[in-house]
């Protein structure tokens, strides 16, 4: 594929790409987690975690299709500083030798501040209500019409507005006092 | 934030009103935080569906990662039993390699089905329905398609992905319903896939002259897309 197509890829968020990106650098990902304290699952983990984080930074239009290196080594190296972050956490100790992506640390930096306040919010959004999760899901990630979520939850579509007001509401009341 | 605001900075983050035509109606409204009110829903626009992402990645990984496996282990014992299927193989090769199954395999197509647009089509249950197919759930796939295609009425699209899900699930009576009405369709741009899966569909189903009557049409066809395939199903078929 080539880095047209990838970004285009994820922007689309097409299962393809990512399972093409997935098998590009599963071995790499393994090596690096295996070899430091993780299994196979917790690599599967964090190359999910990297490839969110990597769209939402395409999404806020924080990633430069441009910059310095392939697309697959930036998710690469997200991967590898959110497994460092991991193992931070937990304190456990870390020998990572490997950083194929150091000419880009800053950029991949700023790009995992930028996760990391998505990812909050993310967090805050799973404490909703599961009428206001499958609300907000279908409008905001299937790009529902009101009319097709009224339909779809039985309600009318002046209720899926004024619903989906409070439960953004909600969220809000949710997030800010930990902002 | 009230429920009107809400509506302009979508449509402001939605490019439908410029940031002055925003302003001036967060003014009107008394809104006094309006760069932290775009922030929080932009940020929770794309929240919400780094979450989707999220669940869309974990039904995808896994599937990947079973499939690899798969293909992966080899175990001692494995290995033995692969030994004496290779011998059994040889031996039986003959009547093995023009068993229709085993051509069925040969010539499998397995389609990957469109790339998913989830989050910029608006027809987000065929999205839904080709996740699955995509993935290889025909068995979901089929069921959210048949949903659409009852709801909406059905396409070439539509028929196309019920008759190879029907076909990937062994049910060829019922793929060929939904494949012929599409081969038919000469502008469809999945016309020729379909008259391969018809090809399939009667080699699964044993019946060699069939398959052979279909696959001589593609194969006469030059521009078509399995030609090749078929030219080399057909070889195979004369031997038997």
């Amino acid at each position: 594929m080539t880095e047209n197509e990838i970004y285009d890829g994820i922007v689309r968020k097409d299962n393809r790409t990512f399972l093409w990106l997935y098998r590009q650098n599963e071995g790499r990902i393994l090596n690096l987690v295996q070899n430091n304290n993780g299994n196979e699952d917790d690599a599967r983990d964090i190359f999910q975690e990297g490839l969110v984080a990597l769209w939402t930074n395409i999404s806020k239009g924080k990633f430069d299709m441009n910059g310095q290196a392939k697309i697959s080594t930036y998710l690469f190296t997200l991967c590898r500083n959110l497994w460092i972050s991991k193992l931070r956490k937990n304190k456990k100790m870390f020998s990572l030798d490997d950083n194929p992506g150091a000419e880009i640390a800053d950029e991949v930096n700023e790009m995992e501040e930028q996760y990391e306040k998505i990812k909050s919010l993310e967090n805050h959004f799973a404490k909703l209500g599961e009428a206001c999760q499958q609300l907000l899901s279908l409008f905001y990630y299937k790009k529902a019409s009101l009319k097709e979520i009224a339909e779809q939850m039985g309600i009318t579509d002046k209720t899926a507005k004024n619903n989906k007001y409070r439960c953004m509401q909600q969220l809000k009341e949710l997030f800010e006092p930990s902002k | 934030m009230n429920a009107e605001i809400l509506e302009y900075i979508e449509d402001y983050l939605d490019n439908k009103i410029d940031r002055n035509a925003l302003e001036a109606k967060a003014a009107s409204l008394g809104v006094s935080d309006l760069a932290s009110e775009i922030e929080f829903v932009e940020n929770t626009r794309l929240a919400v569906e780094a979450a989707g992402l999220r669940n869309q990645l974990d039904a995808l990984i896994p599937n990947a990662s079973q499939k690899e496996n798969i293909r992966k282990q080899k175990s001692p014992l494995k290995l033995i039993i692969g030994v004496a299927a290779s011998v059994l193989i040889i031996v039986v090769g003959y009547w093995a390699f023009f068993d229709s199954n085993n051509l069925y395999k040969d010539y499998a197509y397995v389609d990957p089905g469109l790339p998913v647009t989830m989050g910029e089509s608006e027809n987000y249950a065929l999205d839904d329905a080709l996740t699955y197919f995509g993935e290889g759930n025909y068995k979901v796939s089929l069921e959210k398609l048949l949903a659409i295609s009852e709801k909406s009425g059905s396409n070439d699209t539509v028929s196309y992905f019920i008759g190879a899900s029907y076909l990937y699930e062994n049910q060829t009576e019922k793929a060929r319903e939904y494949l012929m009405p599409v081969v038919s369709d000469s502008s469809s741009v999945f016309s020729q896939k379909a008259e391969w899966l018809l090809v399939l569909a009667a080699l699964r189903e044993d019946k060699m002259e069939k398959a052979k009557e279909q696959a001589s049409q593609i194969a006469n066809s030059e521009s078509h897309a399995f030609q090749e395939e078929a030219e080399k199903l057909l070889l195979d078929l004369k031997g038997e």
